[in-house]
């Protein structure tokens, strides 16, 4: 009966948690400015590069990062869960069934008191876009703004092109 | 009911005709080209040649994605209003659609580190206009 109770209060506890699947990343901008804006999926995320950490509740397996000044977007990059597929093993793999050496009923009590705490568990752990990968955002983010080939930094732009 | 008989094939006739008519109507609407003028580029810091490029650019794509840039001002739907501004680590391009009346519909800006990354914006512009 007490574990009953247990497994109810787990049950509960882990319906509480279905969906906060909240995540901070810290965002820099490699220049080191701080007068970019910083972008979420779309949305302003902080007003100025300064010291800012990006809160998402996102259940994806990604969020795209965007700079932006004075409304033009400076560059953008997808940021990935880290983590692989055994990670999400894991997950629930440190839970075990509960014994089976009681009579009949209890067996069938714990299956149908555990079943929907597996089921719910799961889903609440596993993105809803996945990719078959679990993990977490990193926790720091460097966002990089100026060309990629360095032979084109301060490129001639006010000379005709060759 | 002769009389009743010849009305019967005009009335069909009659509706057949209205029925064509609509028809064309409607085709007409869906076949039409939204109708584009790009205004004069603005230039600031930027050489006059980077505004021919980007002209070119987006009359490619105006092809590939189905509007039309018009050569008369009277003729178009909406205004484009392209804008290059040197910045400091390159180029900002704004692009405006706006109204005949100039009043701003839709903009974008994105910074060109070099002329090559005019391809991208001017193509994601242009899905995003026609």
């Amino acid at each position: 009966m007490g574990r009953k109770v247990k497994y109810c209060l787990l049950l509960i506890l882990s319906l509480l948690f279905v969906g906060c699947m909240s995540a901070s990343i810290a965002v820099r901008v490699a220049d080191g400015r701080d007068d970019y804006s910083i972008y979420c999926d779309g949305k302003l995320a902080c007003a100025t590069s300064d010291n800012c950490v990006v809160k998402t509740m996102t259940n994806d397996d990604h969020v795209y990062l965007q700079v932006r000044k004075n409304g033009v977007i400076y560059g953008g990059v997808n940021v990935y869960r880290e983590g692989d597929t055994s990670s999400s093993g894991s997950a629930l793999s440190g839970w075990n069934p509960p014994s089976t050496s009681g009579q009949g009923l209890q067996v069938l009590g714990d299956v149908l008191t555990t079943f929907p705490l597996y089921t719910i568990t799961y889903f609440a752990l596993t993105p809803s876009k996945h990719s078959g990968v679990y993990g977490t955002f990193p926790k720091e983010v460097v966002l990089n703004v100026g060309p990629k080939d360095s032979s084109l930094v301060n490129y001639p732009w006010d000379q005709p092109i060759k | 009911m002769r009389g009743l008989g010849v009305c019967a094939d005009k009335c069909y006739i009659r509706y057949m005709f209205r029925f064509v008519a609509i028809t064309l109507l409607f085709a007409s609407a869906l076949w039409a080209k939204t109708e584009y003028f790009i205004l004069p580029v603005q230039l600031h810091g930027v050489h006059s040649d980077y505004a021919k490029r980007i002209v070119a650019l987006v009359k490619e794509y105006a092809t590939i994605d189905g509007y039309a840039i018009v050569p008369k001002k009277d003729d178009c739907d909406y205004l484009l209003q392209i804008k290059l501004i040197r910045e400091e680590v390159g180029v900002a391009v704004i692009i405006e659609k706006r109204n005949k009346d100039r009043k701003l519909v839709w903009n974008y800006g994105h910074i060109a580190y070099e002329p090559n990354d005019f391809i991208p914006i001017v193509s994601y512009v242009s899905r995003k206009i026609k």
